[in-house]
Formats: structure tokens, sequence, C-alpha cells
């Protein structure tokens, strides 16, 4: 029951701000245009009295004009500067050319009426029918009944006329303004009469016109009226001789004047201001006018050889206007009463509504994104198709004239432009469930294409980097190529067809040349994008490449999953996985190895103590065979020996693992050279071996940890004494060509030795047997101790000359 | 003499070696296996030095030497099969009064118990003897009126060049000399190739200071820089 409430209560709000948007939208411009440049213009047009409006007046005051000029036979008060050449007015000059040439014979001021019909019916009112040859179709006949307002038997009468043939011999001016004044008294809606020099000239009052042509001194001309309740509208002009209008309605007075000087408010453009004045033969004329209260249709026909035009009058059709305007405005009035009551509803339900807002916009999420995209692209394509053309030129006259036009006057273009509100509102219906899908459906669209896309970028997700990106630059030419086929259709279109740049097929393809100009700029941008990103992924990956480089093997790289370049950093990221793992291990078990090391010398140590110190009192054991002293001896030094390794292998083993301790000093290389040979004096004594040195006087300064360098050069001289030829040579070089400081030690081998072996691997030995005592640690020290002072050491074998080279950068 | 010194080992063997190293120079020897068992002794007897080794059971040497400063001021020389200076840093700062690594030689340790005992015994308070021409250093003590060194209260025959790099090195404990500077001044003339010269009667005064002249504790090397006294202080 709630959950149903609740339902009823969503369906009500949207339902209430659906319709009362509509109703407000649909009407809004219509109702702009009716409300006309100012208050006071706004209260006549939606008023019931056709005479208060502008348009009246000015037909008033145009009548009043030509009948003046009709009078005086010369010159009118210049309207628009056109002056009168041949004593005709310009009113029937048109009229006479008409007439002559069998084009538009309409008197000018029932022609709008007449265009109208024709504009609105101009396939059924051919240029043959005008011409009197074809017949209108009965629809038309219906239709132009129906709009108008004529009653059927006066269109029948119509029709007889139409039909019938005019015609005679073209006439003279003066026979066509006459014809041209019978016409226009036929219009009983307008009664006047027009004195000139005190002579009745024209009138279309029946109780006058037996009086044409005679005297006629100070008539009461209402008193002529057939009805004088009829007509309310009441205006005399020159009646006491002094220019001047008076006017009277509904038997008031109107005050025609104001202050006496014409501007452009001033209600009545008419002759009798200070600043409006008429020549001197207006002067002699007088002129009565009067205006039907309720105008009736009166036809008349106007019938020639050439054509045939009916006159249907203007009051009555102001009058019609003006009720129409007025049941509008009525109609109006409603309207907005009730959207305005719809939108109050709506406000009230607001949280339903928004409710509303979400369960709509989730549904068009439902939608394919395509179609939408061709309703929002379409629609109003549709309108261009259709509308177009009108709708650029009122554009145009927008556009030229708009900053001239009253509210009036833009709003009647503005209502035309959206067709009457109907545009508006799909135009308002369409962006709001546009911003409603935004809202509702962020970075969640359901699309036609889109599997499509998916598809194709797996596709091109599987051809190698190179591939993909030569077919990427080859999509450029589809939308390259549609652009080239719509930019020559329609200029073949416009060449051709020489039409006009508005006209409907034209415009349908201006608008496809510039939506495909725009989709390849959009392709462009879009691929653009692209390439950035595979730049922008190339950089990261070139980077993380710099950065192994570097070393860093715990930072990753990460692409998104569609990027280009995944499956290279991915390979990459497994490389650097891989270098890390390695790395790890090993420094693991270069650490387990030092441990292992350190546990096993310490355990060796414990036993050589009780070995060396039981020696030790062995050997002081008194009276004991001469042989098994030498045994003890032999003992001692073989503990001596085993003391030595088991410290040697301890601090080798943490050299080959980054783990010694040194304590970098400067020191002079050649000093710690001549200290280390005198150290050992007694050692080179005994092997029998000559030492030739070549070192240099001057300091060689290093930076170098001095008792690790000690053990370096004792190690080499040590193992140069024990490995040489007897009676040879040891070599011992120092020499510094500047930035590094080289020491050599160079001897000949005792024995031959295997120059495919590394001798400076721990436990590498020149002899394999192991039965001359070293510990095969010797070298292996001596390099370990070197690099962890930051030097090079090198051995070279060359025949039986071992040598081995030493190399540290200088210090000043 | 007959002084008493307290042997400390968990490794019997090493105990009994040392034992009958130290009864040979005629020491009285008491032995104990574990720490525990030493502080037993130490509170028991009249001990005058200590042999310690580190890892034991119950209580491993360095808890047993700091339980014994608390209470005794005597000399504690520690074993231990660690070799590392950070280690021996660590024994002599717990209060150990000397670190010798395993394996030992028999003949430096016995040197250094009777050093140590020396100077506990028969030298007695070291400031009571402060003179104004007299050096300290360590186990070292140079008269410079009698141009005599003492080694643990003993004088140290040495020649008289000999006596003139002691006299220079005493006088500039912790200085460093280049060879040639110590030929110039002793030789008194120029020197060429000294380090030969200079190395045998460093050798030879080492050999008659040190208690272990392969590796000396006073005179030493500063190898590609020169020769120098190092700068102990001294015992309390």
């Amino acid at each position: 029951m709630d959950t149903k409430w609740r339902k009823l209560r969503i369906i009500v709000s949207f339902t209430a701000f659906f319709l009362g948007m509509t109703l407000l939208l649909g009407n809004f411009l219509a109702m702009l245009s009716l409300i006309g440049s100012s208050p006071e213009s706004f209260k006549s047009r939606i008023g019931t009295d056709y005479q208060e409006q502008s348009d009246f007046r000015c037909y008033i005051s145009s009548r009043l004009e030509e009948l003046l000029a009709v009078a005086t036979g010369g010159k009118g008060w210049n309207h628009y500067g056109v002056a009168y050449s041949d004593g005709l007015t310009y009113y029937y000059q048109d009229y006479y050319d008409g007439y002559n040439n069998g084009w538009t014979g309409y008197p000018w001021s029932e022609a709008t009426v007449v265009q109208e019909a024709e504009r609105v019916y101009s396939d059924e009112l051919s240029a043959e029918a005008v011409e009197g040859e074809a017949e209108i179709s009965e629809e038309a006949w219906y239709e132009i009944q129906r709009e108008y307002g004529i009653a059927d038997d006066t269109l029948d009468a119509i029709r007889r006329e139409y039909g019938g043939t005019g015609g005679g011999e073209p006439k003279s001016q003066e026979e066509i303004l006459e014809d041209y004044m019978k016409d226009y008294a036929r219009d009983k809606n307008l009664r006047y009469a027009v004195i000139y020099q005190g002579k009745l000239l024209y009138t279309n009052m029946e109780q006058l016109e037996p009086r044409i042509g005679q005297e006629l001194k100070d008539p009461d001309f209402q008193g002529y009226l057939p009805g004088e309740e009829e007509y309310n509208f009441c205006l005399w002009y020159n009646e006491k001789g002094d220019g001047k209008v008076r006017i009277s309605k509904d038997g008031q007075e109107l005050d025609v004047y104001g202050d006496g000087v014409y501007t452009e408010e001033s209600l009545w453009y008419v002759p009798g201001y200070t600043n409006f004045n008429v020549d001197e033969s207006a002067g002699d004329a007088v002129i009565f006018m009067a205006a039907a209260k309720h105008p009736k249709l009166y036809i008349a026909g106007n019938y020639s050889e050439y054509g045939a035009v009916t006159n249907w009058g203007g009051l009555y059709q102001m009058q019609q206007h003006q009720e129409s305007r007025y049941e509008r405005y009525q109609a109006f009035k409603w309207k907005f009463g009730i959207a305005l009551f719809l939108l109050i509803l709506t406000v009230a339900l607001w949280k339903d509504k928004r409710r509303a807002d979400k369960a709509i916009g989730s549904f068009l999420g439902h939608i394919w994104l395509e179609p939408k995209v061709l309703l929002f692209v379409g629609i109003p394509l549709v309108f261009l198709a259709t509308w177009g053309r009108e709708t650029l030129r009122e554009l145009i006259w927008i556009y030229e004239d708009g900053i001239y036009m009253g509210t009036e006057e833009l709003g009647y273009y503005f209502g035309r432009l959206m067709n009457n509100g109907a545009f508006l509102t799909a135009a308002f219906w369409m962006v709001y469930l546009g911003v409603l899908d935004l809202k509702a459906n962020k970075g969640n669209r359901k699309s036609l294409l889109g599997p499509v896309i998916g598809s194709l970028r797996t596709r091109e997700l599987k051809l190698p980097v190179q591939k993909r990106m030569v077919e990427r630059y080859c999509q450029v030419f589809v939308p390259a190529v549609l652009v080239i086929v719509f930019s020559i259709t329609t200029v073949l279109y416009y060449q051709y067809h020489d039409f006009y740049w508005d006209e409907p097929g034209g415009i349908v393809l201006l608008v496809l040349a510039v939506l495909s100009g725009v989709q390849f700029f959009g392709f462009g941008i879009w691929n653009l994008c692209r390439n950035k990103e595979l730049a922008q992924d190339l950089g990261a990956l070139s980077e993380q490449i710099a950065a192994i480089r570097e070393g860093n093997l715990t930072e990753r790289l990460t692409l998104p999953e569609d990027a280009d370049l995944k499956m290279a950093a991915e390979n990459l990221n497994e490389i650097q996985q891989g270098m890390e793992t390695a790395l790890k291990e090993q420094t693991k078990s270069e650490r387990m190895k030092v441990e292992l090391v350190a546990n096993v010398s310490h355990d060796i140590k414990t036993p050589l103590t009780s070995i060396v110190s039981y020696v030790e009192l062995l050997g002081r054991e008194e009276n004991l065979p001469e042989h098994v002293k030498e045994y003890v001896q032999i003992l001692g030094e073989k503990s001596e020996r085993l003391k030595t390794m088991v410290q040697d292998v301890f601090e080798v083993s943490k050299a080959a693992s980054n783990q010694l301790p040194v304590n970098l000093e400067r020191l002079d290389l050649g000093k710690l050279l001549r200290q280390t040979l005198a150290d050992m004096n007694v050692q080179i004594e005994e092997s029998g071996l000559a030492m030739r040195m070549t070192i240099p006087e001057t300091p060689v300064m290093i930076l170098a940890d001095g008792q690790r360098l000690y053990r370096v050069f004792q190690n080499l001289i040590q193992n140069a004494l024990k490995y040489s030829l007897s009676g040879s040579r040891i070599f011992l070089t120092l020499t510094d060509d500047g930035s590094v400081a080289v020491a050599n030690i160079k001897n000949t081998s005792g024995v031959e030795l295997d120059d495919s072996v590394d001798f400076t691997e721990r436990f590498v030995r020149g002899d394999a047997s192991r039965t001359d005592g070293g510990s095969g640690l010797g070298l292996s020290i001596a390099r370990s101790f070197t690099e962890a002072c930051g030097g090079t050491f090198k051995v070279e074998l060359n025949a039986d000359l071992f040598t081995v080279t030493v190399e540290f950068p200088k210090v000043s | 003499m007959n002084e008493c010194v307290l042997v400390v080992d968990d490794d019997r063997e090493i105990v009994k070696a040392i034992g009958l190293l130290l009864e040979k120079e005629g020491y009285q020897v008491l032995k104990a296996y574990d720490g525990m068992e030493a502080l037993k002794l130490v509170a028991e007897h009249p001990v005058r030095l200590i042999i310690m080794d580190v890892m034991m059971p119950k209580l491993d040497g360095l808890s047993a030497v700091m339980k014994i400063r608390e209470r005794k001021n005597l000399p504690i020389i520690v074993l231990s099969a660690k070799s590392e200076d950070t280690d021996k840093v660590l024994g002599l700062s717990m209060g150990a009064d000397d670190y010798v690594s395993k394996p030992f030689n028999p003949q430096e340790l016995v040197a250094r118990v009777k050093s140590h005992l020396r100077r506990y015994t028969s030298l007695g308070d070291i400031h009571t003897q402060q003179q104004a021409d007299v050096i300290h250093n360590g186990r070292l003590c140079y008269r410079m009126e009698e141009r005599t060194l003492y080694a643990d209260g003993e004088p140290v025959k040495l020649t008289a060049t000999e006596t003139k790099i002691v006299d220079l090195l005493m006088r500039n404990r912790g200085r460093i000399f280049p060879a040639e500077e110590i030929y110039q001044r002793v030789w008194e003339e120029d020197a060429f190739a000294p380090e030969n010269t200079v190395m045998v009667h460093i050798r030879r005064i080492r050999e008659k200071i040190e208690l272990n002249p392969k590796e000396p504790e006073y005179l030493k090397v500063v190898w590609g820089i020169g020769y120098k006294m190092e700068k102990i202080e001294n015992y309390c």
C-alpha cells in the first residue's frame, strides 16, 4: 500500500512537471509576441476593442493621407519622401501598374491578406490560377473560407466571379483612379466623405452619394451615417478650416494633439501639429471618416482579363485578429494558470520528482548511446531541413535588424523561429533528459559501438606494438575520406543545382560536411591523445629501464590495462623481479656463508687453543728424545699455520661479501712499500732471493687502509718469496702516472704454471697437489683487501713471469 | 710468591693446560668451569688474578667479570675465540684489563699474567709515585733523568741508539714519526733508505718491551706514514 502510494506520487510529480513545463514553454514565445513593446500596447492588444490598436491608428492615418491626396489631386504630405510626378498618388500607382500589367492588381492595403492566402496555398493558387485559367481546388477554397471566416454564399459568389473572365482595354490613369475609388467605396466598414473646395468629391455614404459633385457646406456628416450606433469612431479633417483633425469615439472627443508637438511617441500621425504641416491645397479639403464598431466582411472583387482579386476589408481583419488575440490571451491565462499550478505541485512533491528523475535517468542508461546521440543530433537536423530555410532567413533578419526590433517583433520572429514553441519545448526536454542521463550514468555507458570498439581493441592489442602503431596511422584516412566525400558532394550540389545556399537539401549536406569535419577533428584529437599516452608510457618505460640500470629493483612500473606497452612493461617487471629475487638470494647466501665461516672458525679455534697449549707444554718437557723434540716442533709449526689459516679464511670470506670494515686514510704508498720490505727484511734475506725495488722518492699519496694494504703487500711478497725460482730476482716497482699509482711485483715462478687458472680465487694454488704448505688464500686475501680499499688487483702470467699489479687512484 | 690465579673456562683441557703452564711458573692455580663457580671461588679465596673465558654455561664470562668488578679490584684477563675489534672493545669496556683471543700463544699468556701481577702487587698504586720526570704509558714507565725504560716495573736493557729512539717516542707518545725524521733525530745525519735501519731497531725494542712482539701493543707501525708509540691510558 505504502509503496503503491509512493509510486503514484512519483508518477504524479513527474507528470505535473512534464505538463507544466510543456505548457509554459509551448506558449511562452507566443505569449511574448502578444505582450508587445509596452504595457499600454499590451493592454490595447488583449482588449476587445480593435480601435485601440496602433494598427488601427495607422490604418486611419494612411486612409486620411490617401483621401487627402486623392482630394487635392497633387502631392500628399510626403510619404516615404516620394513626390508625385504626374498628379496620381503613390498609392494607386501600384494599383494602376498592377492593373495594366495583369500582375498584382491589388489595392495595397488589402494586399497582405491575399498574399497571406497565396503564401499558405501557393500549391493550389498556382500562377495559372491567378491568371484565371485554372480552377482552385475545393479543399483550398474551404481552407480559405475557414481561415478568414467567409460565409458560404459569399464564397459561392467569389467562386462564380473568380472563375469568370474580366478584362477590357487598358485604362487611363483617371479611369483606374475611378475604379480604385469604387473598390474602396465597397468596404462599408469605413465610411468617408471628401470635400474639396466646397464640392463633395467622394463618399460611400448612401445618403450623400447623390450629391457627389455638388456644393456641400458645413455638413453634419454624422447625420448621414446609415446608423449612428454602428459607427462609433468619427474623424474630421479641416472641419473649421484650421487644418486640424478632430476625433470622437463613442461620443467622446479624443485629445489628438497632446501638447501640440509631433514626436515618435504621438498616437496620431495626422497633420495639425505645430511641427507637422501640409501644403496649402490640403487646406481646401474637408474629410470625414467613420469606422464601424463591429466591422463586417465585405468582399470587393476586382476582375480583369488578366486576373481577379478580391478585397476583404482591412478593418474586418483587424477586428478578427483582435478577437483571436483576445481569445488567445484568455487561453494563455488558463494555460499559464494550469502550468503554475502543476509546477507548484511539482515543487511540493520535489523529493518524489527527484526520484522520478533518477528512475528516468537509470532507464535512459539502458538505452544504447548511439540512438540517443542520433536523436540528439537528428532532431535539430530534421528541424533544420524542414524549416531551415525560413529559420535561417529569420535568423538573418534577427541578426540584421534585431537590435531595432521591439519585443513584439522579436517575439513574433522567435515564435516563428521556434515553430510556436514546439521546438523550444522539444529542445528543453532533450537537454533535460540528456542531463538526467549524464547525471545517472556517469562513466557507465551502454553502447552499441562499445563492444565493437572493445573487440577491435582486443584484436589490436594482440598485434605487436609496431604493427598497432602503423595501423593507427592508417586509420586517420577513414575520417579524412569522409570529409573529402562530403565536402565534394556539397560543393557539387551547389555548383550544379544552382540553388540558393539555404535550400533544405543543401543545408543537410552542409551540416553533414561540417559534421564530418568535426568528427575528423575529433578523431585527430582522439588519436593525438592515444599517441600522447603511448609517448608517456614509452617515457616511463625508458625511465624504468634507467632506474633498473641504476639498481632500483623494488619499484615496479604499472601501466593501464589497455596501454600499448603493457606487455613490455610486464616483461620488464618480471625481469626486475627475477633480478631482485636473485640478488636477495645472493645476499642471503653470502651472509649465511660468512656466518658459517665465522661459526666454523670459532669452533676450530677452541680445540686449536688446547692443541697449541699442550704442544707448548710438551715442548717444555725435559728429557725428551731428540726425535720427539723434532715432532713437537713440527706440531708447533703446523698448529701455528692452522691458526693463521683459520683467521685468513674468516677474513677472506668477510671481504668477499663486502663485510670487511676498512678505515680509509691518506698514506704514502711508497713509504708503505718500504716499511713492508723493512718489516720482512729477515725473511727476504733468509730466502736467498734478491729484491729489486724501484720506488720514487717523492710521496705517492693514496686513500687506503694502511693495515689492510700492508697485508696485501706482505702476502704478495711472501708469495713471491715462496714460489720464485731459487736464485732469481723479485722486482718491485711503484710508478706514478699522475692520476694512478701502480705497484708492480714480478717474479719468476719456480714451477710451471697453468695460465688458465685464476690465481686470485680462494684455495687456488699454482701447484694443484697442495703439498707446498700454502693455504691458497694469499692472493685471494690480497685481491679482496685491495678491492675493499677501492683499488684494482690484477694477476698476469707470461710464461714463467708472474706479475701482480695493484692500482690505486692518487689523491692530492 | 705463590700468588693465587683463578682460571675459568668450560673447556677442561684448556683450564688444565693453563693451570700446568702457570704452576710451572710457580703460581697457585684455582680452577672453575663456569661463571657461578668462579664467583664462589673469588668470594672464598684470596684470588690475585683471573683468567676468564667469555662463552660459558650458567653465567657467561663478561657478566661474571661485571659481578666481580663490583667488589674486587684485581686484574682480569679475558679469553675469547672472537677476535674482532668490536669484541675486544666490548670485553675491555665491561671491566676486563686485558683481552687475549684464542688460540693464544701460551708464553704470551704467561707473560701477560706476570705483567699484570707485577704491576698489581709490586708497583702498587701508580698515582703515589707520580713524578715530574717520569712518563707512564700502560705497562711502560720512562724515567727521563735516568734515561731508563721500565716495563712492569722492571728496567729494560736498551742500547744507546734504542734508548734514543725510546726517548724520542716516549716523549711524543701518539705522534707519528716518519722513518726519515727518526733517523735524522737519532743518528743526527741525513737519511738514505732509513726504513730498514729504523725497522731493525724497532724490532729489537719490541722484543724487549712487548709481550707478543709479532702483535705489538706499544711500538707500532703506521703503514704508509711512519712509526709511533701508542698512547695507552694507565690502568687503575
